[in-house]
């Protein structure tokens, strides 16, 4: 942030404040300030001040570089390790989440493993971000690796980790990918407790035939 | 307009570089007409999506204070102070989507005091109008009980392409999951401009959006 002119700044500490709002509202509130600068500013501009406020010690200000560096075309690769580099030292659960999701957009293979060391992770929300990133790491065959993790997220304990698991087993198995386990563990989740998880199995199901 | 600058940034020269000059892409306004006589059609007439382009011009123009589009909307005429950021279709996308989600998003216009910071204001209530469902949306019927009205996800705009949340695409009752994420993807590139729905692409982050979020 210290290389940022003044007014650089200020924009910064503008989308902060929007950031700390669509928070408190669910995320249901949306920055402008944040959409008009990624729509208006040059990527390079973009990663500079997103890879600075990745090493920020500030949480919030980490979750801003990850939406920033998730928006680039360019240098995924590099941006990609960045954001798994801090997710390996991240403490704060509500970073790693965004750190996840951002992995899950750059589509960059070689962060799949870090992204599975997070499916046994204490916190539900950051297992509910795995599936994303395990699917958006994967590329166009979903590893053993991969595999294995969705199926454990799938019997999680909590019911939106399920959902989130099912619906990529799901995508994987609508996508042509025929494995007996995943079929299991479709079939098991069409009766699963909730209704999302249900949902998902039956549309997964009835979709591939 | 400057007086309502929530960064005071409208003393300040125009030195940003970065915005595009020339002439604004998009010009024609008619969309955001549309937008505006939707919104008071669903608002008893109370509602001024010009006042939330005010809020917008106002910042836009203290951090750009250089390219202008030469637009009148129908209560204002903002050709000197608002600037070309991006596309007028995306900013006001973005601005019709915040507005959409304050006035047909139930729980959230209580929330977002980015609104309001931006001078986005909505007057009226929203009567029968069905919370957490776009504009467009159906009326036949009405929306199950165990179909969720609102996000009910705090990580939301995590998961999906930020330019879903920040151009206000929202499901519209009586849609499929898949059918929201067809049109979504259709309206942002264009029909048979995309391809691309297996696991991890944005189709399919669309997709688990709509499935977990609006049911």
């Amino acid at each position: 942030m210290d290389e940022l002119n003044e007014i650089d700044k200020k924009l910064i500490q503008q989308v902060l404040k929007e950031q700390d709002q669509e928070a408190e509202s669910g995320f249901t509130a949306t920055s402008t300030t944040l959409a008009g600068l990624i729509t208006s500013r040059p990527e390079s501009w973009l990663r500079a001040v997103g890879v600075s406020l990745l090493r920020s010690k500030m949480p919030s200000e980490r979750i801003l570089g990850s939406r920033m560096l998730r928006e680039l075309k360019s240098e995924r690769d590099s941006n990609a390790s960045l954001i798994a580099e801090q997710l390996r030292v991240e403490d704060q659960n509500s970073v790693t989440v965004w750190l996840l999701y951002a992995l899950a957009f750059l589509h960059v293979q070689s962060t799949l493993p870090i992204v599975l060391e997070f499916a046994n992770h204490e916190s539900p929300e950051v297992r509910e971000a795995v599936p994303d990133a395990i699917s958006g790491c994967s590329g166009e065959s979903l590893p053993p690796s991969g595999r294995d993790a969705l199926l454990l997220l799938a019997v999680d304990a909590n019911d939106q980790v399920r959902f989130s698991a099912v619906f990529e087993l799901g995508r994987w198995w609508t996508s042509g990918l025929v494995d007996p386990q995943i079929h299991k563990a479709l079939i098991q989740a069409k009766v699963d407790s909730h209704k999302l998880v249900r949902d998902a199995a039956a549309d997964a199901l009835r979709q591939a035939l | 307009m400057n007086g309502s600058d929530p960064t005071g940034l409208c003393n300040q020269p125009g030195t940003n570089q970065s915005l595009v000059p020339g002439p604004c892409e998009f010009s024609n306004i008619n969309w955001v007409h549309q937008a505006e006589d939707y919104l008071q059609s669903q608002n008893s007439g109370g509602f001024s999506i010009t006042r939330g382009l005010e809020g917008v011009a106002d910042f836009y123009e203290g951090a750009a204070n250089s390219v202008v589009s030469g637009v009148t909307l129908e209560h204002v005429h903002i050709a000197e102070s608002f600037p070309c950021v991006g596309t007028w279709q995306y900013t006001a996308g973005g601005i019709y989507g915040l507005v959409s989600v304050g006035v047909l998003g139930g729980a959230e216009t209580e929330a977002p005091s980015a609104a309001d910071e931006f001078g986005l204001g909505i007057e009226g209530s929203p009567e029968g109008v069905e919370p957490g469902w776009g504009p467009g949306t159906p009326k036949a019927g009405q929306p199950p009980d165990d179909v969720p009205k609102v996000p009910t996800q705090s990580y939301g705009k995590a998961q999906v392409p930020s330019w879903v949340t920040n151009g206000g695409y929202t499901p519209y009752f009586g849609e499929t999951p898949a059918e929201t994420a067809t049109r979504i993807m259709n309206e942002q590139y264009g029909e048979g401009n995309w391809s691309g729905t297996g696991p991890g692409s944005e189709y399919s982050q669309i997709l688990k959006w709509a499935s977990r979020h609006f049911g």
